[in-house]
C-alpha cells in the first residue's frame, strides 16, 4: 500500500477514536464539582450574576444540548470561547500550540543529541569504565522528578551563571532557542536515560551481526561500520521508542511550562482545569488526543524510511 | 509529521559523522551542536531593555479588564494603571487626593455632591475627560450587575452640568461616600469608544485617562503597557514601558526576580522572607495591607448555632502559633473583624486570648458532647490554607474538637462555601475603600452575602450597620464602629486569625515603587537605575 494511502486509512481509524474523546472529556469535566461563574467571579460574586454567566453561556441548558452544540460548533470549526478571558479559543491557540511544540522538539532533538553520542560510547566500550560511568550518570535523570531539575537548572544557569534567562519564551528563533533551552534539557531528561539504555543495546545487539561481521571483513574503516551499518540498523527500535516517549513529553510539558513560566498548551490546561474553562479544556483535550494520534501514526510511517524491509499494511 | 524534523537531524548525525575521531570527537560534536542550538553567547544581551522598560512577575493572570464586572486583585491591580477615578485613596490609605475631579463639594445635607473635574485630564486617545465620559462611567457602574453595585447604592441621580462638572444627588446622606466613589469599579471610561462597544471590547481594550495604556495583552502570558502621552500629571509615568508578567510558580518568580529577568515580584511566600531579605541585590518589602485572614462559621445548623462552641474555637485557636506557622512570624494576631489599617479599628480591643481551660469549659457549658466533631473546608495547594488547617487540627484537639479537614480545588471549595455546604471555611478580606463600611456589610450584615455565607443575621446587627453609614458625625460614627467590632467578637459568626502584609521583592535599582493599603501598586513614579 503506498503511504499516503496507508495514513488516509490510519486518519479515518483514529476519527471515532477522537468522537469519543470528546464525550469523555465532556463528561468528566462536567462531574467535577465547582462551575466556571464561581470560578471566575469568585466568592463574592452574587447570586444573580453567578446565574447570568449561567445563562449566558448555556450551562443552564439540559447536558445533551450542551453536548449538541458543542459538537455542531466543532464541525463547523468553532472551537467556542474561553469563558475566563472572554476570548475565542482559537485566537489563543496557535501561540500557545507553538510554544509546546518547539519545547517538545526542541526537548527531543537535545535528547538525541546527548544520547548518541553517550551510547555509542558506552557500547563501543562495553564494560569498560565509559559503559559504566554512563550507564551510572543516566540513572540519576531517571531518578530525579522534573520540577526538581528544573528548579536546580534555574538556580545554577539562570541565577549563578546567568547563562540563560529564567522565565518567558523570547523572541524570534534565536530567542526561543535560548529561553527554551533549560526548560527543554529538563524535558529531555527521561528520554535521554531512556534512550540511551536502549540505543546501548541495540547497539551491541547489532555489532554482533553477520552483516556488520561481513561489512568488517570488507575492510571498512571502523567509522563507517559504525556509521552506516550498526547504527542505522540499531536506530529502527529507537523510532518507536521516541514516538511513544512524545506522547510522554507532551504530557511532562504542563509540568515544565508551569515551572519555567512559559505560556505552552500544559500550563494553559492547569489553568483553564482550575477555572472550570470548559471549552478551553475540552479544546486542549481534544488536541492533545490528536497529537498522540499524529505521532503514533508518523512513527509507523517514518519506520519504512529507516528500514525498506518493513512494509506498510 | 511532529517526528520528522528530529529524523531529519538524526540523518545529518549519521552523515555528518565521517570527519570525527573517536570518543573525543563525538562527544565534542555534541557539545558544540548543544550549545550552537541554545544559542550562548555571552551574558544578557537582552539585559539593557530593562533600564527602558519595567517588568513586574505576578502569581495570578489577569484575565477581564472591565472595571465593574471584576473581583479578582490581578484584574483589579492591572487596570488601575489604565483607568482614573473622580478622587483617589491617598497612599497611607487615611484620605482622598484629587484625582480627575480637581476639587468638589458637598451640600450642607449632605445630599448633593459637585465634582469639579481638571480641564487637562485626557484619554490615551487624545480626547479631553468630559463631564459626559464620568457621567456615562458611574451610570453604568450603577446599573450592569457586578460585585460592586453598592458603592453607588445611596445615588439619585448623575449628571453633567457643563463639560467639567458632574453632580451626583443622593436618596439620603451617606457617610462613606467619597471612599465609595473612590472604588476602582467607578473607573472613568472614554463614553465614545463604549457607548456601542460590546462586552468583550470592555474586557479585553481598556482605553483610559491614567498613567498607561494597555498596547498588548497575551492572554496568561503578559500583559504590556505603554506610558499614556496624554496623562495629565507632567513627566509622569517616569518609565515608557510597563510589563505585567504570569509567573504562577513561587520558586520560578523568586528566580526570575533575583536573576534580573523581572525587576520586581509579587507575593513571595512567607517562607523565603528570610532569604530575600539577605538578598543583597533585592529590596523585600512588606507592605501594610487590609488583609484580614479568617474561618467563616456556617452557623445555621447544631452544633455551631450556639454562641458558646463558637467561642469555644475563637478560644481554642493560637492565633501567635498560627502567625508563626503560617507566616513565618511576619503577621499580627487579629484581634476585631476589622483590618487594623482601617479607619476605625478599635486599637483597644483584646479580641480572644488563646485559653484552652476557657475553651473546654465553653464546651461544657454549651452542653454538646465531647469529643466534637467538626468538618473544615479550605483550598487545596493552598500555601496559606494548607498549614493553617494542620495547626487548628492540633489546637482543637486540645479542647476536645475532633477537626476533620476538608480541602478541595479551588473552584470546588468556592462552589461548596457559596452553596452553604460547609461547617468551617479557611477564607479571608481585603478591603477595597479606606473605610470600615464595605467590610462591615459584607461580613455582618445578611443581605449581601449572608454575613460571609455564615447565615449570620440579627437586628441589633442590623441596625448598627445602617446607622454606620448614615452617620456623619466622625466621633460618633467611631463609636457605632467600636460597637460593631465588640459584638462581632461576641457573636464570632468568624474567627478571625491574623493580618498579614503585601509581600513584594523588588530589585534595588527600582525606585519610586509604591503599593497601597488597599492593594493596587503605583507605577507611575517607578524608574529602574543603570
Amino acid at each position: 500500500m503506498d503511504p499516503l494511502n496507508y495514513a488516509a486509512r490510519r486518519i479515518g481509524q483514529t476519527l471515532p477514536v477522537a468522537l469519543l474523546v470528546t464525550l469523555l472529556i465532556f463528561l468528566l469535566i462536567k462531574l467535577l464539582p465547582g462551575d466556571p461563574a464561581t470560578a471566575i467571579l469568585g466568592e463574592r460574586a452574587s447570586d444573580a450574576a453567578v446565574r447570568a454567566l449561567h445563562q449566558q453561556w448555556g450551562l443552564d441548558r439540559p447536558l445533551w444540548q450542551q453536548y449538541a452544540t458543542y459538537m455542531r460548533n466543532l464541525f463547523t470549526g468553532n472551537l467556542g470561547q474561553s469563558l475566563r478571558y472572554r476570548t475565542p479559543v482559537v485566537e489563543l491557540l496557535p501561540h500557545r500550540m507553538t510554544v509546546t511544540l518547539f519545547l517538545v522538539l526542541y526537548s527531543m532533538l537535545l535528547s538525541v543529541l546527548i544520547a548518541v553520542p553517550l551510547a555509542i560510547v558506552a557500547a563501543g566500550h562495553r564494560d569498560r569504565w565509559p559503559d559504566q560511568l554512563v550507564r551510572g550518570l543516566i540513572t540519576l535523570p531517571l531518578a530525579s522528578p522534573a520540577f526538581w531539575v528544573g528548579i536546580l537548572l534555574l538556580i545554577v544557569f539562570a541565577l549563578r551563571l546567568r547563562w540563560f534567562p529564567a522565565a518567558g519564551y523570547g523572541e524570534g528563533v534565536v530567542g526561543h532557542l535560548r529561553h527554551l533551552f533549560l526548560p527543554a534539557l529538563t524535558l529531555s531528561n527521561l528520554l535521554t536515560a531512556v534512550l540511551t539504555r536502549n540505543l546501548r543495546s541495540s547497539l551491541i545487539d547489532v555489532q554482533r551481526t553477520t552483516f556488520v561481521d561481513f561489512a568488517r571483513a570488507k575492510g571498512l574503516a571502523r567509522r563507517v561500520v559504525l556509521f552506516r551499518h550498526v547504527l542505522r540498523a540499531a536506530l529502527l527500535p529507537i523510532v518507536t521508542l521516541i514516538g511513544v516517549r512524545l506522547s510522554y513529553a507532551i504530557g511532562g510539558s504542563v509540568v515544565i511550562e508551569t515551572v519555567f513560566a512559559l505560556p505552552g498548551l500544559g500550563s494553559w490546561m492547569v489553568d483553564s482545569i482550575m477555572a472550570r474553562d470548559y471549552m478551553v479544556v475540552q479544546t486542549l483535550t481534544l488536541a492533545f488526543a490528536m497529537g498522540v494520534m499524529l505521532i503514533n501514526l508518523a512513527t509507523d510511517l517514518v519506520y519504512p524510511l529507516l528500514d525498506p524491509r518493513v512494509r506498510m499494511g | 509529521m511532529l517526528s520528522r524534523p528530529q529524523n531529519v537531524r538524526l540523518y545529518v548525525i549519521i552523515k555528518g559523522g565521517r570527519p570525527m575521531r573517536g570518543l573525543r570527537g563525538i562527544v565534542a560534536c555534541a557539545i558544540i551542536s548543544a550549545l550552537a542550538l541554545a544559542g550562548v553567547s555571552a551574558p544578557d544581551a537582552s539585559a539593557q531593555q530593562f533600564k527602558k522598560a519595567i517588568s513586574f512577575g505576578v502569581n495570578r493572570a489577569a484575565e477581564n479588564l472591565d472595571p465593574v464586572t471584576q473581583d479578582a486583585n490581578p484584574d483589579i491591580w492591572a487596570f488601575m494603571q489604565i483607568y482614573q477615578q473622580l478622587v483617589r485613596v491617598n497612599v497611607q490609605g487615611d484620605g482622598f487626593d484629587p484625582d480627575l475631579a480637581e476639587r468638589w463639594t458637598a451640600s450642607a445635607d449632605g445630599k448633593t455632591w459637585t465634582f469639579s473635574l481638571r480641564r487637562n485630564a485626557r484619554f490615551s486617545t487624545g480626547d479631553p475627560v468630559k463631564a459626559g465620559d464620568v457621567v456615562w462611567s458611574l451610570k453604568r457602574a450603577h446599573d450592569v450587575k457586578g460585585p460592586w453595585q453598592w458603592a453607588l447604592e445611596p445615588v439619585q441621580d448623575i449628571s453633567a452640568r457643563g463639560d467639567f462638572t458632574v453632580v451626583i444627588t443622593l436618596k439620603e446622606p451617606w457617610a462613606p461616600f467619597l471612599a465609595d466613589v473612590s472604588l476602582f469599579s467607578n473607573s472613568v471610561l472614554s463614553e465614545k469608544i463604549f457607548k456601542d462597544a460590546t462586552q468583550d471590547q470592555i474586557s479585553n481594550k481598556p482605553v483610559g485617562s491614567g498613567p498607561f495604556m494597555l498596547v498588548d495583552w497575551k492572554k496568561g502570558e503578559e500583559l504590556v503597557m505603554k506610558a499614556n502621552p496624554y496623562y495629565f500629571e507632567p513627566g509622569l509615568p517616569k518609565t515608557p514601558e510597563l510589563r505585567i508578567r504570569y509567573i504562577p510558580d513561587d520558586n520560578a518568580r523568586i528566580i526570575a526576580v533575583q536573576s534580573g529577568e523581572v525587576d520586581g515580584v509579587d507575593y513571595p511566600p512567607f517562607s523565603r522572607v528570610a532569604e530575600l531579605k539577605r538578598d543583597s541585590r533585592l529590596q523585600m518589602q512588606l507592605n501594610p495591607s487590609t488583609a484580614v485572614s479568617h474561618l467563616t462559621v456556617n452557623i445555621r445548623e447544631a452544633p455551631l448555632n450556639n454562641v458558646k462552641v463558637r467561642q469555644a474555637l475563637a478560644y481554642a485557636t493560637d492565633r501567635y502559633a498560627i502567625v508563626r506557622a503560617v507566616c513565618f512570624g511576619y503577621c499580627t494576631p487579629a484581634t476585631t473583624f476589622l483590618p487594623n489599617t482601617t479607619p476605625y479599628f478599635n486599637k483597644s480591643s483584646k479580641g480572644y486570648p488563646y485559653d484552652v481551660a476557657k475553651a473546654r469549659a465553653l464546651l461544657k457549658e454549651s452542653g454538646v458532647p465531647t469529643p466534637l466533631p467538626l468538618k473544615l473546608l479550605y483550598r487545596s495547594g493552598d500555601a496559606v490554607a494548607q498549614p493553617t488547617a494542620i495547626a487548628l487540627k492540633a489546637m482543637w484537639a486540645k479542647a476536645g474538637i475532633d477537626l476533620e479537614l476538608e480541602p478541595l480545588d479551588r473552584a470546588a471549595a468556592t462552589q461548596r462555601y457559596r452553596s452553604n455546604q460547609f461547617q468551617v471555611y479557611i477564607t479571608g478580606w481585603t478591603n477595597d475603600i479606606p473605610d470600615p463600611s464595605q467590610l462591615g456589610a459584607y461580613e455582618l450584615g445578611f443581605t449581601e452575602s449572608q454575613s460571609y455565607h455564615s447565615g449570620y443575621h440579627t437586628q441589633e446587627m442590623d441596625d448598627l450597620l445602617a446607622r454606620g453609614l448614615r452617620e456623619m458625625n466622625p466621633e460618633k460614627r467611631r463609636q457605632i464602629y467600636y460597637t460593631i467590632q465588640d459584638i462581632a467578637l461576641r457573636d464570632s459568626p468568624q474567627i478571625w486569625l491574623y493580618y498579614s502584609p503585601y509581600t513584594i521583592a523588588i530589585d534595588k535599582k527600582m525606585k519610586g515603587f509604591v503599593q497601597m493599603a488597599t492593594g493596587p501598586w503605583l507605577f507611575k513614579n517607578v524608574t529602574v537605575g543603570e
